[in-house]
Formats: structure tokens, sequence, C-alpha cells
């Protein structure tokens, strides 16, 4: 593993550190993690939502979930920017999901604005590790990056990306369980 | 570099499968169905669902309105805060439960929740009142959460009772399933979120109700429901045990 910068390390400990106070029932350490994360995972949730409102609401249910799990954070296997990004990915996901029609406009636009767009510098996020994140993608043949990216900001089930990209069933299968294992012996934490 | 494709490991690959959430249809169920019941397969889930988070930290920062933080502060104020756990270290963890897995139970993943101490929750009756009526109980808890969830099963009337602690605030209900040895869950039907529950299992499941069987909740859609198999996050579990 490559290493961090003595700031990326200081932040997540901090981060770290709030967490696991939260998960004492420190509800000031809440605030604390609130302050550090907010507008990260805002982000990651408006980003699969498409709406700022429903955004709003999924980073609500996220936090109360942090609240309630905090004691669940294992500092020794996630860092806790990651933790907490799996918890508004998946639920927003969900939200996605438990719409009455599928929207496609959030859909389409994950796929396209994911791969060309850095994010912003923010201290408490650990850039070597999104970037190995990112050159690990960028390593995929384009057809499976773009098809996990799609199944991870737009919710599309094998089916909806066989659909998307004009493939059998089987094909879209087989790029992605090869991009997945690729990706876990490039990330080399497997 | 090895090629990956000469490791077929397929435990590994459902469990990436699932945590991306392509799956649909037959194939999520028998996952879910396997999220249950499996340890080692749960866990692994897991450490997919974190490894893939990775992605969502490329995704700009966005500031959320001020008055996000009040609205949470309010939510919070309903539910109970996370449960007091010292932290098992991972490879402990990882080793008591293939040691479940081993020893036969019936759903060592669900022993999970049973690491955590906690006191036993009020609302089981108390033994003298179970012994001249005979039932079975289970709790079910959910993950670092505590105990959620009370149940007492009369099998002469087939009577299930449930009450359940304040599950938070979601879109979906909450479902009960039976899990007997085949590992399949059963839908018990739709319970209430918060409070009590009175069902009546239906005659084809009174058979599963039973020493060692499992109980568990899952939320799910409302409109659809009683579903044929859990799709959603599994938020409770526990062993029914006769008293």
């Amino acid at each position: 593993m490559t290493p961090s910068s003595p700031s990326a390390i200081l932040a997540r400990k901090r981060l770290a550190d709030a967490l696991i106070s939260v998960g004492r029932g420190d509800r000031a350490a809440l605030a604390e993690v609130y302050n550090l994360t907010s507008a990260k995972l805002f982000g990651i949730c408006l980003r699969i939502c498409g709406d700022r409102e429903e955004a709003e609401d999924v980073v609500q249910e996220v936090y109360v979930k942090v609240w309630q799990r905090a004691g669940r954070f294992d500092p020794e296997r996630a860092s806790p920017i990651t933790w907490l990004a799996a918890i508004a990915r998946n639920s927003a996901i969900d939200r996605l999901r438990a719409r009455p029609t599928v929207a496609a406009a959030p859909i389409d636009a994950a796929g396209e604005v994911a791969d060309d767009r850095p994010a912003a510098d923010a201290a408490i996020e650990d850039a070597q590790e999104q970037g190995r994140m990112r050159a690990c993608l960028d390593a995929l043949e384009a057809r499976a990056s773009s098809a996990i990216r799609a199944a991870f900001f737009g919710g599309l089930t094998y089916a909806e990306l066989a659909e998307r990209d004009r493939v059998p069933l089987g094909t879209m299968k087989t790029w992605i369980r090869r991009g997945l294992l690729q990706l876990r012996a490039c990330l080399g934490d497997g | 570099m090895v090629d990956p494709m000469d490791l077929p490991d397929e435990r590994e690959l459902l469990a990436a499968e699932l945590a991306l959430g392509v799956l649909e249809g037959e194939a999520l169920a028998a996952a879910n169905r396997r999220l249950l019941s499996d340890a080692a397969f749960a866990e692994e889930v897991e450490v997919w669902r974190e490894r893939l988070a990775g992605m969502a930290l490329e995704v700009p920062d966005e500031t959320p309105p001020d008055a996000l933080w009040s609205r949470i502060e309010r939510a919070i104020d309903g539910v109970a805060p996370a449960a007091v756990v010292d932290l098992v270290p991972r490879r402990q963890l990882r080793r008591w439960q293939f040691g479940t897995a081993a020893a036969g139970a019936v759903a060592a993943a669900l022993a999970v929740m049973l690491v955590i101490p906690r006191p036993e929750p009020s609302i089981i009756p108390p033994p003298t009142q179970v012994a001249v009526q005979p039932a079975i109980v289970a709790q079910l808890r959910g993950e670092g959460e505590g105990p959620l969830v009370a149940a007492r099963y009369d099998p002469a009337t087939a009577q299930l009772r449930l009450v359940a602690q304040d599950m938070g605030d979601d879109p979906r209900v909450p479902e009960l399933w039976i899990i007997p040895e085949d590992g399949i869950p059963r839908s018990l039907g739709v319970i209430q979120p918060a409070g009590d529950t009175q069902l009546v299992v239906a005659e084809g499941h009174r058979s599963m109700m039973h020493d060692g069987a499992t109980l568990a909740i899952t939320m799910e859609p409302r409109a659809t429901a009683p579903h044929p198999a859990p799709t959603g996050p599994r938020v409770a579990a526990g062993k029914i045990f006769g008293i």
C-alpha cells in the first residue's frame, strides 16, 4: 500500500476516533462526524438520486444509521470515510429502487459524469485510496468499468446493463465478473 | 500478474455481485438467503461493499443545506443510541464465526449479533408465567443495536406475538421470516415497526416453529408483501428456544 500524507493520516484518525465515540453513544461526536463528512455523503447521495430533496432525506437516513451502527465500525478493516460512503451509497440505491418508476436521467448522468470529474479536495479523504481505486477502474476494459460504474451509481442490474449495452446477458455477466476480480487483484486487499 | 480468472471462486463472485447490486429475481433471492445462513459469505459481502465504496469517493463534495443537521438531531431523538460494544478484533470474530458454522448451527451469521452483551429485554414474559402455558420464545437482534424484537409463540393456538422496539424511519415495512433447517426463509407476514404485533402462523409453517429454527426480519416494500423470498437487508434475527 502506498503511504498516505501525514495530514491524511491525521484526518482519518480524527474521523475514526469520532466514529468510535459515536459507537459509545456520544452525540457531540456524531455532530463532528457530520461536520467532517456531510459534504462528501451529500455529494454521493445527490449523484445517485439526482434530486436535492431526495438526497437530503437519504443523508438524514444515513446519519441515523451511523448513530445506530457506529459500534460496528472496525478501524482495522475499513477507512472511516469508505465505511460511511458504503452506507450512503447503499441507502441512496435503496431509495432509487423504492421509487414507483425508475428515473433514467440520474443513471445516464452517473455513467458519463463519473468518468472525468475529479473530486474536490477534502482533507478527510484518503487521496491515495481514492487514486488507487480510480487507477484500478481505469485499468479495466472500458466496457467493464462503464458497466460497473453504472451498476454502482445507477443501481442497474445485469439485465438492465445488458439491455443498455445491447449485449447478451451472459456477455454482460462475464464482463462484470472478470472486472470485479481484476479490481480486487489490482486493489491488492483481497 | 496472476490471471484472476484462474481463481474461480464462485462464492466470492456472488458476494461481489450482491454488493454491487447487479443480481435480480431468483439469483438475488438465493444470494439473500445465503446472506442469512452463511456467516463467511455475509462477511465477504461486507468486505466487497466497503471495497466498492471507494468508487463513491470520487464524487465531488456538495454542501448540504444548514437545516439538515437539525433535522437529523430531531430524527435521532427517538432512536436508541448505538449499543455500547467492545470491538471484537476482526480475526477473532472470523474464527468464531467459522467455529460456529462447523458446529452445525442453523444460521451462524445470525449468531454474530449475540456476541454483543446486552441485558435481557424486559418485554420477554417472566418464566413463571410461561411455566403454566407452554410457549416458545425468541429474541431477535440487530447487529450492534441490541435487542429489537421479542417474540412469543403459543403452539396450541399458533399465535405469535411480537413486541418491537422502534426500528427507525424506513419507507419499507419489516417482514418476518421463519428459517427452518433447510435454510429457506418463509414469510410469516409483515409486522409493526414499533409496538405489538399479533399474528397466527399459517398451517403450513407451524411445523417449522420449533427449537433451533431462526426468526429473521428484513425490510421489504409494503405494497407487494408478503413476499416469496427476502430482498431487503436483514435487520434482526434470532433463534427460537423453548422454555
